[in-house]
């Protein structure tokens, strides 16, 4: 079907909303609350009569009306501005409030050029914020060994919340209100907060109070498997990863690659700065589907690690010592042939990898059976 | 994987047994919740009270290595209620006739004797399994790391095949794989009986196909196990042994006997990082790691997928095919290759399940093998015209339980289970390095059953001398109640520990795994502080981390200052 989306004729597909169709025309409609690759919209958790609702972020005019551009479908002949006068009016509206509470200390975060508040602040020209809200403040939560919260930061879309809810399944944290304000909390059981603080099912202030005086953390939640996702959403600075690797968005080149840990298969977009990974994030695979799990969030230092074999070794009067690999290979090769011709092509066997690539195998197991004539390969699948 | 990953989203009815989803494959763990959620059911048949039965419809905690027992109960029932897919059954499988007789004496009740659970529970989990043509059956290792392992596998194929539940999206029988490439090493011939594509080593067919393709005659006897070249070293038959990417000293069973036979060989190693197993090489080839190389990886569902350089390797370390492409030309077998796609493009032509895939196709989101031709789509669903083998008829195999020797022996009265957690992967040469990591699971332990535990006076923190007929090791215990008595877990990742008491010798009959989910153990406390000595050096060891060399450290002390001035009350 036809439609205009600024003006321009488009073919889209039936049946998609507004919001989809803009992306995958490449045109960005604004929000807070839909993750990037369109899995999950956090807008739906939000209470209708809530004061920071960030739902109206992603207006677009259509006839004269603002509506949500998430929440209708195309229709034949739509003419749609998604950055008309209107549009801008609302979403400076929402940035001046959101601005109100959030700390405008960019030039100390570290998710400075990465952040969407700064980006639509940037374009809309919003600078300070439009109301006095008053809103509890709280410290960092630094107990996870992973990541770090510095919920100050926190912008109220819920993303976290709902990933972990709906994506991960754990439910490790939960949104809480009191007053015209929601914080994130990590969602405990009713018998540790009565361990904590007395009572089963504390009010949302009784919550955060809680985390304030020391007495519950991210640390108790038993529920957190660490696995980062809610990092991974996080339009701002509200949840990071300890790894800090010193580097900004600008400066880094973006990488897809497999992830080598469990046989899911997981795409992972990796950051790189000078040739060294500096950060990880779930890329949008069809096995994974922007999701990660620790190991694949976290567990890249290995590669960078100062233990890392950098030269051939020899075995020299009991000890490994470095050596070419002329000396190297010329000792292997010539281990190897030895045994053939004096003992036959038996005598040699070869371990395998499942942790390397399929070239590397092939060759492997070529090298066996075509250069020493032996079937004497296997590998750890059944370890 | 008969079917895709996503695939159990799609499901019905899905069927974990003999994985910890949640911890081994943790994305596929978070698709079982989605489904959960979604209002599927969910079947989960484990020893170990798993994160996954606590949300289960129905929990069935068998005693271990009892799951050709419970297969064969569930399929009992299933005939008795005639609750099976007949047509399927009368179209695409032989040997009915023999399975039916055979389970006839595996009531609920006789099975659920040998199992440890509710009979009502048995015959519960095979109406709901039955219930649908998409059940999805879900394995690791817990069902395939037995002596009986085989069977374990076949009996679990036995019921998708009598309810019809293959060859269709949401159904199917499905191993998830521990490695990310443990499917393409299998693809790529690394296995003692087959070349590529498991086209087999004794074939004379196949023999004069490779023999034409790499220009040398072949050699048609089967080759060693990873299980039998340990002992062939020992009796003086293996000479030299090659391992690439590897560390048998940590991940084989019975450690002490691995150990002999690697000082014995001539080793090569090929790896990243010296590991146990390098104390025993006599040549270490430094490589480059994953994110350093290009390349392909087969995924569980047998998807083919781009491994791609991002990062800059260290040293002089040099891809894997290129060490091998050298002591090939060494060797006197000429071969030169400049690029890892060259390979690629080598083996998609001995290949025919990779025939049609070229790196250029894997863009994107990769292809399922098979992929014959260049313009196939790939084949993310298997046995959709019945089942492959002989022409759409599977084989079904009538299975009698078998106990393992281990459970047997009086003097090893308790019953070790190991497995994998989520921190950790399999030797921990990777993941150990990643401080928080480490900090997080930094030392083995033992889970007790808490009654078990009381009997055996101990708790949290103290310290268990675990033995078996190979060997002992000494742990840290954790008093659990998601274990039965009688049974204890332990996870597999440290050195000295539950390989030490693993059995190398007496494997399964057919592919010869060992049975590391089902040891016998004799267990006796030893003197304690130990444990609680440890905990302190690996606390403070994480606290100097903290103040001393953490990048974050600015940002940890300034929120420990916070803390503190939030406890005072300012």
């Amino acid at each position: 079907m036809k439609l205009k989306f600024n003006g321009r004729e488009y073919e889209v597909e039936k049946g998609v909303r507004v919001f989809k169709a803009a992306k995958d025309l490449g045109i960005d409609i604004p929000n807070f609350t839909i993750d990037e690759n369109c899995h999950f919209n956090a807008a739906f958790d939000e209470p209708e009569d809530y004061e920071y609702s960030l739902k109206d972020m992603s207006v677009v005019e259509i006839n004269g009306k603002l509506v949500r551009s998430y929440e209708v479908e195309v229709e034949d002949g739509m003419d749609i501005w998604t950055d008309s006068p209107k549009c801008k009016e609302r979403r400076k509206e929402i940035l001046g409030k959101v601005v109100s509470f959030h700390p405008l200390d960019c030039v100390n975060c570290v998710k400075l050029g990465e952040c969407k508040l700064q980006k639509y602040c940037e374009m809309y020209g919003v600078k300070e914020g439009t109301d006095k809200v008053s809103y509890i403040k709280r410290p960092k939560d630094m107990s996870n060994r992973f990541y770090f919260q510095e919920f100050d930061k926190c912008i109220r879309c819920g993303r976290c919340v709902k990933v972990c809810k709906d994506k991960v399944g754990v439910e490790a944290l939960e949104m809480v209100q009191d007053g015209k304000m929601r914080y994130v909390v990590p969602n405990l059981d009713a018998k540790l907060w009565k361990e904590r603080i007395g009572k089963d099912s504390p009010s949302g202030k009784e919550k955060v109070m809680a985390i304030i005086d020391g007495k519950v953390s991210m640390a108790d939640s038993t529920r957190c498997v660490s696995c980062g996702n809610c990092v991974s959403v996080c339009p701002v600075g509200a949840i990071m990863p300890k790894a800090q690797n010193n580097f900004r968005e600008w400066e880094t080149k973006k990488v897809v690659t497999t992830c080598t840990y469990c046989g899911v298969g997981c795409q992972i977009e990796y950051l790189v700065r000078d040739g060294k990974i500096v950060d990880a994030k779930p890329a949008n695979g069809p096995s994974n589907e922007a999701l990660l799990c620790v190991k694949g969030k976290f567990g890249y230092d290995f590669i960078n690690h100062k233990d890392r074999l950098k030269h051939p070794m020899i075995r020299k009067n009991g000890k490994l010592v470095e050596s070419t690999w002329e000396e190297a290979l010329d000792l292997a090769a010539s281990k190897i042939k030895e045994a053939r011709d004096n003992f036959g092509p038996d005598s040699v066997a070869g371990f395998s990898s499942a942790r390397t690539i399929n070239e590397d195998n092939y060759l492997f197991q070529k090298m066996l059976r075509a250069a020493v004539g032996t079937n004497n390969v296997d590998h750890c699948a059944r370890l | 994987m008969t079917n895709t990953v996503t695939g159990i989203k799609k499901a019905d009815v899905i069927f974990v047994t003999g994985s910890n989803t949640t911890e081994a494959h943790p994305v596929m763990g978070m698709y079982v919740r989605q489904a959960k959620k979604a209002g599927k059911k969910l079947i989960v048949a484990d020893p170990v009270r798993i994160p996954l039965a606590e949300i289960a419809d129905i929990y069935l905690q068998i005693t271990p290595g009892t799951s050709v027992a419970l297969s064969n109960g569930m399929l009992n029932v299933i005939f008795e209620e005639g609750l099976e897919d007949k047509e399927y059954i009368k179209e695409h499988t032989e040997g009915i006739e023999e399975l039916k007789a055979m389970v006839k004496k595996y009531t609920p009740e006789y099975a659920g004797k040998i199992c440890g659970v509710n009979p009502d529970d048995i015959r519960a989990a095979a109406r709901m399994y039955a219930s649908s043509h998409k059940s999805y059956i879900a394995y690791a290792m817990g069902i395939t790391q037995h002596i009986n392992g085989t069977d374990n596998v076949m009996s679990l194929s036995n019921l998708a095949l009598c309810t019809g539940n293959f060859g269709r999206e949401g159904c199917g029988v499905n191993p998830l794989r521990g490695q990310n490439n443990v499917q393409g090493a299998c693809d790529m011939g690394a296995l003692p009986t087959d070349y590529p594509a498991y086209q087999k080593v004794f074939n004379p067919e196949v023999q004069a196909k490779f023999e034409a393709a790499w220009g040398v005659k072949l050699n048609p006897n089967k080759g060693l196990t990873v299980t039998k070249t340990i002992p062939a070293i020992l009796e003086d038959k293996v000479k030299v042994l090659y391992v690439m990417g590897e560390n048998p000293a940590v991940s084989d069973p019975d450690s002490h006997h691995v150990a002999h036979a690697l000082e014995k060989a001539f080793l090569i190693q090929q790896d990243i990082f010296l590991n146990e197993t390098s104390e025993y090489a006599d040549i270490v080839f430094p490589v480059k790691a994953f994110a350093e190389k290009d390349g392909t990886f087969s995924n569980t569902e047998r998807r083919v997928q781009r491994v791609r350089q991002l990062a800059v390797p260290k040293g002089e370390s040099k891809d894997d095919w290129w060490i091998i492409m050298e002591i090939m030309n060494r060797l006197g077998y000429k071969c030169h290759y400049d690029k890892a796609e060259d390979i690629f493009n080598e083996l998609r032509k001995v290949t025919p399940s990779y025939a049609g895939m070229t790196y250029a196709r894997l863009e994107g989101k990769g292809l399922h093998w098979p992929c014959p031709t260049e313009d196939h789509p790939g084949t993310p669903i298997l046995h959709t015209n019945g089942p492959i083998r002989n022409k759409g008829v599977g084989l079904l195999k009538a299975i009698e339980w078998i106990e393992s020797p281990e459970r047997q022996d009086k003097k090893y009265p308790f019953t070790l289970i190991t497995a994998r957690i989520l921190y950790h992967y399999h030797t921990r040469t990777m993941t150990d390095r990643t401080r928080a990591i480490h900090f997080t699971a930094p030392r083995n332990w033992v889970e007790v059953n808490k009654d078990d535990a009381m009997e055996l006076k101990l708790k949290d923190g103290d310290w268990l001398k675990v033995t078996s007929k190979r060997g002992s090791t000494e742990v840290e215990v954790r008093v659990v109640d998601t274990l039965e008595p009688g049974v204890m877990w332990m996870p597999f990742h440290y050195a000295d520990g539950a390989n030490n008491l693993s059995d190398a010798e007496t494997l399964d009959p057919v592919c010869s795994i060992p049975g590391y989910k089902v040891i016998g153990v004799k267990v006796e406390k030893v003197s304690g502080g130990e444990s609680k000595k440890l905990t302190e050096e690996v606390n403070n060891e994480e606290i100097a981390y903290y103040e001393n060399e953490d990048p974050s450290r600015i940002r940890y002390k300034e929120a420990a200052a916070e803390k503190l001035l939030a406890g005072k009350g300012e």
